[in-house]
């Protein structure tokens, strides 16, 4: 009885730690999240509020480092219907980044000169010129605002509390933006049909 | 998950995301039995329409921040919100001249007049957009008063708010700030 009240105690504390946190919080340091069991309990009560526990590892498949809350896979399926606060040139700002940044840089290992460079180095018109100087400024502070992009216009930590799903979710949608007309791009619309759990685009 | 449990879980998160949520026609028994089994607590709020909203807050008092094990780091407001609130919330509740609500304009002449600088690059956006987005000021009529999320302070912080006030209403140049 005395173990499962101070069970209780611990997951209350933890679940109210992970949604109030900032950064990952450490197993070594929070002990409900190095037990498998009471993880699994955090993770229903956050479940209850439409979260879940993201486990944040160092590098792709790397080593657990740390534990964020997220939103659950059906409450982001559900709130993703709703109006975005974000503007479309908004939008349009943090694809950017991503692909240059987490997919040229730092999947493809390309070596790419800071975002607000190459906008600045652009010539001639392509998408990009529908962004405009202070559009663009603007775009750029809202998005570090929500975390979205950190101090240095990179991908923010804002992103490391999306879950498995919701990143391999991103990541078909840079396939359909980069190669909509491929083979690949169809399987993912065919995939996409009603009735899958994170169903439209972000 | 049952569809009930469900839609409990998703109006919670929709509080959450967006500071607060409309009450009509929401579970609010059952998202209120959810919440407290996660240490949160869910408000009924009256907006200045009228409209009931539901806010999501803590059981007793937030989370603390701590730098020592176990480490909590929480995310803090900007200068610029905590200024522009700050003064709002002077504003609103001047002994001298109390308000129902204030205007941006009211709240950049006094950063200004205090600081003796402008502050209206940072500060329109803080009243305009920064602080309605997380519940601590909403519309009224084309000016701001206190938004939903202020409602749901803990004492502690409410304590701190009313300190930061006093000391701005007892500067010597609050008064011809202010006007009023």
């Amino acid at each position: 009885m005395a173990d499962h009240i101070v069970d209780e105690m611990t997951v209350l504390e933890t679940v109210r730690a992970l949604e109030a946190t900032d950064e990952p919080l450490s197993p070594r340091e929070w002990s409900a999240l190095e037990d498998r069991r009471l993880r699994e309990t955090v993770n229903q009560r956050l479940a209850r509020l439409g979260r879940q526990l993201i486990e944040v590892t160092s590098g792709a498949g790397g080593p657990v480092v740390g534990y964020l809350s997220g939103w659950s896979d059906q409450a982001a399926s559900a709130l993703q219907q709703d109006e975005s606060d974000l503007a479309i040139e908004d939008l349009a700002v943090l694809s950017l980044v991503y692909l240059h940044i987490t997919v040229l840089e730092g999947s493809f290992g390309e070596q790419v000169a800071s975002f607000q460079e190459q906008l600045n180095a652009h010539q001639g018109p392509d998408g990009r010129d529908i962004i405009s100087v202070d559009q663009l400024s603007e775009s750029l502070r809202t998005l570090r605002a929500r975390q979205l992009l950190d101090g240095r216009h990179r991908p923010g930590p804002a992103l490391l509390r999306l879950s498995v799903a919701q990143r391999e979710r991103l990541e078909e949608n840079l396939v359909l933006l980069c190669r909509p007309d491929s083979t690949w791009a169809s399987e993912i619309r065919a995939g996409r049909r009603p009735g899958r759990s994170l169903g439209g685009d972000p | 998950m049952s569809d009930s449990e469900l839609a409990a879980a998703v109006a919670l998160a929709r509080a959450r995301r967006n500071g607060l949520v409309a009450a009509t026609g929401l579970p609010i028994a059952a998202m209120e039995r959810e919440a407290e089994a996660a240490g949160r607590q869910l408000h009924v709020v009256v907006t200045a329409d009228g409209e009931p909203v539901l806010v999501l807050g803590w059981s007793g008092s937030e989370p603390v921040a701590s730098t020592q094990a176990p480490r909590l780091s929480r995310r803090r407001m900007t200068a610029s919100m905590i200024k522009c609130l700050v003064v709002a919330w002077a504003l609103l509740h001047d002994v001298g001249h109390p308000r129902s609500s204030v205007a941006t304009e009211d709240v950049v002449r006094v950063l200004d007049r205090l600081t003796g600088r402008s502050s209206r690059t940072w500060a329109i956006p803080a009243v305009e957009d920064a602080l309605p987005r997380v519940g601590l000021m909403e519309s009224d009529r084309g000016r701001w008063r206190a938004g939903p999320a202020a409602t749901t302070w803990d004492e502690q912080t409410r304590e701190v708010m009313v300190g930061a006030v006093r000391r701005l209403h007892e500067h010597p140049g609050w008064r011809e700030a202010a006007g009023g």
